[in-house]
Parts: structure tokens; C-alpha cells; sequence
């Protein structure tokens, strides 16, 4: 049979084109769902990044503030612990971003591989 | 009009007082419940017929088992098997925290620091816990980063033990405000469709329709983001020499 090989060939680029229209959606314009996954991922990164920086700052800044009132050494412990919290807070962000990229290439070498 | 803080008004329904303790059972602990409840009922009842063909519920309770024990394995390693029944409720008491938050004229147990920092303290306590036990004096690694010279030692080691304790503190801010913003938000939107009336009022209705979309997709990420965090910290605790 000859033309068995085509056909499955035809059906094959059919499946391809249904698979591109589906994650056009109905305008064409909107964003294939591996897209959409990708920005729900990056979104979550983005909450980890920002949370990390800010929590180490406050935190640190409020550590400063209370041995300044307990010591009585305003303003030396406040600056003292905003400068740490900055320093904490980059160094966070730089581990969370570390993971992330290791993750990332993880993914596309298990996507060679496989 | 009502203020948009209103909603988080934390108000007693049955006032219960021990030894001059105020533990009133709340409107908060009122919906805390219900998420507990609606929980276990979707997944018992789900997981009730035990079909070979799982159907809708049930494949609702499977997939998220899978789910959970996926992030686990990816994020804990396989040392963090033990811990599945502790990482899925905390993550299904948060999702259902939040996604009861959405329904309007209800209480947002999440979006108050207070509870949030409460789980993230447990995670928290429990992780160094698990580290020291596991590890003993070896989880102090944690703490000094294989192959730096001694002199950045001396500025990386505060370093790294102020992060480790600011964690909790991130980990319940994170979620609180993202609850406390949004609700707020779709809150400070609705007076404006009442202020506005029925002449302008359309364009921030809406839009609260598009962020009420976008709410309970924070809600499903925000519940994802902490349990996944309560993971990571879980994995420094069994292999804190990384």
C-alpha cells in the first residue's frame, strides 16, 4: 500500500495545524498555553524576588530600630540594620535567581535529552 | 460608604474568654473552618468511589495528590516523602483560605499577618527542627558556604543567619499581602461603580470582573508559592550542606 505512509503523513500535519489553532485561540492573537505557563511561573518568581528583598529590609530595619530604643543609641543600630537588611535582601534575590536559572537549564537539557 | 478596610474586621461570634484570654470563636475562625471542611469533604467525597475510571471529584482528588507529591519530589527530594500529609493540607487549608475569600460578604483568614505568620512560624520551627535532628551539629553548614575563604566567611556567615531567620517573615508577608491588596482593591473598585452610578459606573465593574478572574488565579498561586517555599526550606533542612 503505497499510499498508507502519505496519509498518515496528511493526518500528521492535520494534527499539527489543529494543535496551532488551538493554541492560537479564536482571535490568533492570544497566547499559546505553554506562554501562559511560562508568565504564571515568571509572576510566581516575581512574588518570591520582591517579597525577599522587602522582608529582609523591614526585618532588619526593625531589629535596628528596637536596639536603638533599648540602647538608647538612635539613630546608629537603624542604619547599622538597614544596611545588613539591604545586604541580606540582595544576597536572597541573587539565591533565588541562582535556582531559578539552574532550573530553567535543567528543563531545556531534560527537554534535549528526552 | 463603608470604608475597604472594613471587610478584615475581625468580629466575635461567640465570645469565649479563659483566664482573662480573649478566644472568642470569630467570623476568621468561623471561615477557617469552613475551608477545613470544604477541604475534606471535596476529597473524601471525591475519593469515596474508588473507581478503577476515576470520575470528575475523584479525578480532582487524584490530580492533586499527584500534584503535591510532584512538588514535593521536585522540590524536597525523595527525603521529603514523610512530610506529604503535613505539605498537602497546609497547602489545601491555604487554597480554600483564600478561594472562600471570594465569595462575596465572607472573611479572608489570609489576608491577616497574624495567621499567615502563625503557619509560616510552624514551618519555620518545624524545618529547623527536622534539620537539627537529621543532621545535628552538621546543620550549622547551612550557615558557612562551602569553599570561601575565611575572611568573607567572617561577612558571609551573619549574613546567612540573618536570611535564614528572616524567612518567616517573608514567607507570611508575601501571602498576607497579596490577600490584603487584592481584596482591597476590588473593594475600593466596587464604591466606585456605587459612586459613579449607573452613568460611568460600567467601566469599574468592569474591570472588577477582570481582577476577580485575576484574584482567584493569585489565590491559587499565592497557596502554590508557600507550599513550594515550605518545600525548598524542607530540602536545606535534609541537605544543608548545599
Amino acid at each position: 500500500m503505497a499510499g498508507n505512509g502519505e496519509d498518515r503523513e496528511k493526518l500528521n500535519s492535520l494534527d499539527d495545524r489543529i494543535r496551532a489553532a488551538r493554541d492560537a485561540g479564536p482571535d490568533g492573537r492570544s497566547r499559546t498555553r505553554a506562554e501562559k505557563r511560562e508568565r504564571a511561573k515568571a509572576d510566581g518568581v516575581a512574588w518570591r524576588v520582591s517579597a525577599e528583598l522587602v522582608a529582609a529590609f523591614l526585618v532588619c530595619g526593625f531589629v535596628g530600630w528596637w536596639v536603638d530604643v533599648w540602647l538608647d543609641t538612635r539613630p546608629w543600630a537603624l542604619i547599622v540594620g538597614l544596611l545588613l537588611g539591604g545586604a541580606v535582601g540582595i544576597r536572597n534575590v541573587y539565591a533565588v535567581a541562582m535556582r531559578v536559572q539552574r532550573e530553567a537549564e535543567e528543563a531545556a537539557k531534560g527537554e534535549r535529552d528526552g | 460608604m463603608a470604608s475597604p478596610l472594613e471587610q478584615f474586621e475581625v468580629k466575635p461570634i461567640i465570645p469565649i474568654e479563659v483566664g482573662g484570654v480573649d478566644v472568642s470563636f470569630t467570623n476568621s475562625s468561623l471561615w477557617m473552618v469552613a475551608a477545613i471542611v470544604v477541604a475534606t469533604v471535596l476529597l473524601t467525597v471525591g475519593m469515596r468511589g474508588r473507581a478503577m475510571v476515576p470520575g470528575r471529584m475523584q479525578s480532582i482528588a487524584e490530580l492533586s495528590y499527584e500534584f503535591i507529591a510532584n512538588m514535593i519530589r521536585d522540590n524536597a527530594g525523595a527525603g521529603g516523602r514523610p512530610y506529604f500529609p503535613f505539605l498537602f493540607t497546609l497547602f489545601f487549608f491555604i487554597l480554600f483560605c483564600n478561594l472562600l475569600g471570594m465569595i462575596p460578604y465572607s472573611f479572608t483568614p489570609t489576608s491577616h499577618i497574624i495567621v499567615t505568620f502563625a503557619m509560616a512560624a510552624v514551618v519555620f520551627i518545624g524545618v529547623t527542627i527536622i534539620g537539627i535532628a537529621k543532621n545535628g551539629v552538621g546543620f550549622l553548614k547551612l550557615f558557612a558556604p562551602s569553599g570561601v575563604p575565611i575572611f568573607l566567611l567572617l561577612i558571609l556567615v551573619p549574613i546567612e543567619i540573618i536570611s535564614y531567620f528572616v524567612r518567616p517573615i517573608s514567607l507570611s508577608l508575601r501571602l498576607f499581602a497579596n490577600m490584603m491588596a487584592g481584596h482591597t482593591m476590588l473593594k475600593v473598585f466596587g464604591g466606585f461603580v456605587i459612586s459613579l452610578g449607573i452613568v460611568a459606573g460600567w467601566a469599574p465593574l468592569l474591570f472588577i470582573v477582570a481582577l476577580t478572574g485575576l484574584e482567584i488565579g493569585i489565590a491559587l498561586l499565592q497557596a502554590y508559592v508557600f507550599t513550594v517555599l515550605s518545600c525548598l526550606y524542607l530540602h536545606d533542612a535534609l541537605h544543608p550542606g548545599h
